[in-house]
């Protein structure tokens, strides 16, 4: 699916220079269930960012699906990210103003080649498979932080990507909504989506086949578990 | 704790560069902008306030309700009401007569035009002027005193003092009369609607071959002031004068059966009105200076008024969009103890902060703008801040009103955060969302930048639509010279006009009485042979030259031009006793229409009879019938006229040249006007000229208007640029979801441009009705208008407000749509 390859990220500020993440090497398989932990400040995010193609690498490569999309620019990355991946995120960022059903409706509305029926028909197929469809009137601002993760992740697989990065998706939540959220990635892996996860909680890194500990912008340690 | 307040206010002022800057500039322009026309108005309102007594002076309208054509409104009356009404009308304390005519002096060897004002011996019993030299009693004691103004004594004497001195009158009736100066008025204040420059008495005897000057019941020709006793009730004076007229005046027959005073109306308005309300009331045929107009005044007054709303909603908006950035401050604040009237008192005090710092800018701008304004105006008006003892009062209640209207609501809203909630969320209380009271302020300040810009537009195409209406002859190359016959004897007159009939560039040259422009009516009433109703038709008679027609282009309808081949062309004077004479007479279309002929070929052969310019009885034969032409503005409609040949009538002369050089042929008309016109100055005009210059008025407004429209969008696209940079960075979480999910950087462009689209367009829906209200009922000033509905108009000032917000947010919505989503989503 994806590969990096010596993959470095610098932050420049004046006269400082941060690396988030320095020479980093990572394979990841179509189909794959990957989590990627480590504490804070390790570069966790800034992985996801260019994995999700928002930031660009200051070196190395980035080969997505045979493409080195490292210097490629944004509107070349938006057009390969909004056919290929789902994003959610621990905040949810959902929009406030658009009701639970127009939230999930913006991912397919950059999409030129669905039409207005078919969009109609994939919100309410990924609301019914999330649980959500009797809220598709309500704003987020009435719904509880498990059913705003929930429309997150209808948002995310509505435009049926091959692979859903996840940031955190279950750091807002409590043990019961994060279960739930687990259980709805899982079933999303297991029908071929590829999906990256960074998580603070060991537990949750348990659903994934792999995880991928990160400290200080580097690979630690690569743990594979079995598949279940 | 005050000292606090200003220390935080100016703190929030540089800190906040970008925010302050808009609320002053707005502020500050909106300010100029409404000194400016304060200015204007004040200006306007004040005239002739000065006047002794002048709240008890009136002048008498007349109107004549003429069947056929729409009345003949004037600010004139006839000359025998003066010595008639006092007889009839106790309540009237004094009453003069104002008999404007314009014959030359002859001063030291040189010749020169000279407005001189005929009026009636109780001159300073209406009027208590004061006087520069002599006393009132000895100004006016006869037939050769004259009184100047101080203006017309610089003319001739310098700085000398005139009493005593001669002045040579040149052809007043024909004579050269020396007249003595008894007294010279102060000069009158330009805000004044009256105009002496001098004054000699009215001399009914030098008249008597003029009776329509002073003798006649139902010619107009002077302005009649009445001074009433105090506490005269002028309704019931106004009620009485039907009664007056019937009593006076027989019956005129074009009024058919009935009395005069269903035909004939007399109305009074008081001195202080005349200049902004004479043109209401009755048209401004001949009022003594031009006239003000109460439509312009209160359009300014309404412009200033809705620029200053405009930039008070800058400021509250600002100010409540802001208000996130502030809550920790007065939660802070709060715990420490600041009552919200506290807060209310400090916000609002920073209001007036700003307010006052934008006056003190305003005041800077306008004196800068001043000269041009004045320019172009033609008005001298000034901003003497310590001299004015109202200016300092007027300006202070301005920027209390001001600051408070704007201060007030976000004080309010500001003062009302719950500390707890901020202070415990550490979060911001303002909603990601352009509030909807800020959207529906932004609503109200586009209505009005829509609805002035449909106003300016339909008032500047209406004035470009007047100077090129299509007016029935020809205007270029035309020269019009006045004067020709009064100013020399028949000889000279002939010699002058056959010598510029030869010079080779000149294609004619016909004389008249009247030439497009002017606003004389000369009303007779004409009975139609054969009709049995023996009724009078009123037509306006205009004098015409052989040839007049062709000389102007005109395209007859049906029949012939006046010409000499024929006898009858002409009016012989004196008439021969006991002959009728059957002379040619051409009519417009309206005469036609009014004669009740259906159509132009009828009227031709028919017989109409008068008794005009003591010719005796007179048969006009209609020969001709020509278009009605557009001889006035465009305010008013034609009038059923007849031409013909009047030889003592022919004043005015029409030269139609060849392009190319006219100042050397105007040079080689001069020389010979010189050689035959020794005693009258040579003048000259353009018949281009006469007619663009019956728009001055228009010009100016329109001008006026489009400059206080610009200032309008610059304060609106302001706030909309200030309110746009907040409400842009306030959906930066937003943008970035949006990013996330596949939108590239026009998506993110067009849904911003959208959310301050919306605004913009319901306020066109608010603006349209209402621009198209007030463009109608300015438009109806007007016989010929364009159509206030005009799709164009409302379809460019839609897109140009579209176009002035999208500019003014597409600079933060391109900024907003090329930041990082990462930032955006990273935190929350």
């Amino acid at each position: 699916m994806l590969k990096l390859q010596d993959l470095t990220k610098a932050y420049r500020t004046d006269e400082v220079e941060t690396t988030a993440l320095n020479k980093v090497n990572i394979n990841i398989n179509a189909g794959e269930f990957v989590a990627i932990m480590g504490p804070s400040g390790c570069g966790k995010s800034t992985l996801l960012n260019i994995v999700g193609m928002l930031d660009n690498p200051t070196s190395g490569a980035y080969i997505f699906l045979n493409e080195d999309v490292a210097g490629y620019p944004e509107s070349k990355l938006a057009k390969i990210r909004k056919e290929n991946i789902g994003f959610i995120f621990q905040s949810f960022n959902l929009i406030d103003e658009l009701t639970v059903g127009e939230n999930i409706e913006l991912a397919l509305l950059y999409h030129d080649d669905v039409s207005s029926k078919e969009r109609k028909e994939r919100v309410t197929a990924a609301m019914d498979k999330m649980g959500i469809a009797h809220r598709a009137k309500h704003m987020p601002s009435q719904l509880s932080g498990g059913q705003q993760q929930r429309v997150a992740i209808a948002r995310a697989v509505v435009a049926n990507p091959n692979m859903i990065l996840a940031d955190e998706p279950t750091g807002n939540l409590d043990s019961a909504n994060g279960e739930e959220v687990m259980n709805l990635l899982t079933a999303l892996n297991k029908e071929g989506t590829t999906i990256v996860m960074v998580t603070h909680s060991d537990h949750h890194a348990q659903y994934a086949q792999r995880t991928i500990n990160l400290l200080d912008g580097q690979v630690v340690t690569e743990n594979l578990r079995a598949a279940q | 704790m005050y000292k606090n307040y200003v220390t935080t206010a100016l703190r929030n002022l540089f800190k906040n560069k970008l925010y302050s800057a808009i609320n002053i500039l707005g502020l500050t322009v909106g300010l100029a902008a409404g000194l400016l026309i304060f200015l204007f108005v004040r200006w306007e309102l004040s005239y002739d306030q000065w006047v002794p007594d002048g709240e008890r002076i009136y002048r008498l309208h007349s109107t004549y309700e003429i069947p056929g054509r729409s009345p003949f409104r004037t600010v004139r009356s006839s000359g025998p009401m003066a010595e008639n009404l006092p007889l009839s009308f106790p309540e009237i304390e004094s009453i003069v007569r104002l008999n404007y005519i314009s014959p030359t002096i002859l001063h030291e060897g040189e010749a020169f035009n000279q407005q001189v004002t005929m009026v009636d011996p109780s001159f300073f019993d209406v009027f208590d002027l004061p006087m520069a030299e002599g006393t009132p009693e000895g100004a006016l004691r006869d037939f050769s005193s004259i009184l100047i103004s101080e203006s017309t004594r610089q003319r001739y004497f310098g700085d000398q003092p005139a009493l005593g001195k001669t002045m040579v009158f040149c052809c007043l009736q024909g004579q050269t009369i020396d007249l003595k100066v008894t007294g010279v008025l102060k000069d009158i204040a330009d805000n004044s609607h009256l105009d002496f420059q001098a004054l000699i008495l009215i001399n009914k005897e030098a008249f008597r071959q003029s009776p329509w000057m002073f003798e006649s019941w139902t010619s107009v020709n002077n302005h009649t002031f009445i001074k009433f006793r105090p506490g005269t009730d002028i309704a019931a004076f106004e009620a009485g004068l039907p009664a007056f007229i019937d009593e006076k005046i027989p019956p005129n027959p074009d009024a058919g059966v009935g009395k005069t005073s269903d035909f004939m109306k007399l109305s009074l308005m008081n001195l202080r009105d005349l200049h902004l309300r004479a043109g209401f009331q009755a048209s401004d045929v001949g009022d003594i200076k031009p006239l003000g107009s109460m439509t312009s005044v209160i359009g300014f007054a309404a412009t200033a008024i809705l620029i200053l709303i405009i930039a008070s909603i800058n400021f509250m908006n600002l100010s409540t969009a802001r208000s996130s950035l502030r809550a920790r401050e007065v939660s802070l604040r709060k715990v420490v103890g600041a009552s919200k009237k506290q807060l209310v008192q400090q916000f609002l005090g920073e209001s007036f902060i700003i307010t006052a710092i934008a006056m003190i800018l305003a005041i800077v701008a306008v004196e800068l703008t001043l000269p041009w304004y004045n320019n172009f105006l033609n008005l001298e008006l000034s901003l003497n801040l310590f001299t004015d003892p109202v200016l300092i009062p007027a300006l202070v209640a301005a920027v209390t009103l001001l600051g408070a209207i704007s201060g007030l609501y976000p004080a309010f809203n500001l003062s009302a955060f719950k500390p707890a909630r901020i202070l415990a969320a550490n979060q911001s209380s303002a909603s990601s969302k352009m509030g909807g009271l800020r959207t529906a302020l932004v609503v109200v300040q586009f209505s009005v930048t829509v609805a002035l810009l449909i106003i300016t537009a339909v008032v500047y195409i209406q004035t470009e639509y007047a100077k090129s209406v299509e007016l029935g002859f020809e205007r270029e190359n035309r020269l019009v010279l006045r004067g020709v016959r009064d100013g020399a004897n028949a000889d000279s007159r002939t010699a002058f006009v056959n010598e510029v009939r030869r010079l080779p560039e000149v294609r004619a040259a016909v004389l008249s009485s009247d030439v497009p422009t002017d606003n004389n009516e000369n009303n007779n009433g004409f009975a139609l042979a054969g009709d049995e109703s023996a009724r009078n038709y009123a037509l306006n008679i205009i004098s015409t030259d052989y040839g007049f027609m062709e000389a102007y282009g005109i395209d007859l309808l049906a029949g012939r031009d006046l010409s000499q081949e024929f006898g009858s062309d002409n009016i012989v004077l004196p008439p021969e006793e006991g002959v009728v004479q059957t002379v040619s007479a051409l009519v417009n279309e309206s005469a036609a229409r009014h004669l009740g002929f259906s159509d132009p070929q009828a009227a031709l052969g028919a017989i109409l009879r008068s008794d005009v310019f003591e010719a005796g009885p007179i048969e006009h034969r209609i020969v001709g019938v020509i278009p009605d032409l557009q001889m006035r503005s465009v305010k008013y409609d034609a009038r059923p006229t007849i031409y013909f040949r009047s030889e003592a009538r022919l004043n005015d002369l029409t030269i139609v040249f060849d392009g190319g050089n006219a100042p050397a042929l105007i040079d080689k008309i001069e020389a010979m006007w010189r050689e035959n016109y020794p005693r009258t100055p040579f003048t000259y005009t353009f018949l281009n000229d006469l007619i663009t210059g019956q728009y001055a008025e228009e010009d100016r407004q329109s001008t006026v208007f489009l400059f206080f429209t610009g200032l309008a969008i610059l304060v609106a696209s302001l706030g909309l640029f200030g309110l746009a940079s907040f409400a842009i960075v306030q959906r930066t979480k937003e943008v970035g979801i949006r990013k996330v999910l596949g939108a590239d950087i026009p998506d993110i462009v067009r849904l911003m441009l959208w959310q301050f689209s919306k605004p913009v367009l319901i306020a066109n829906l608010i603006a349209w009705p209402v621009a198209w209200y007030l463009s109608q009922n300015w438009l109806e000033g007007f016989e010929q208008r364009i159509s206030a509905f005009n799709p164009f108009i409302f379809a460019g000032a839609t897109l140009a407000a579209l176009l002035i917000a999208w500019i003014t947010v597409g600079g933060h919505a391109i900024r907003v749509a090329r930041s990082n989503p990462v930032h955006a989503l990273r935190y929350e």
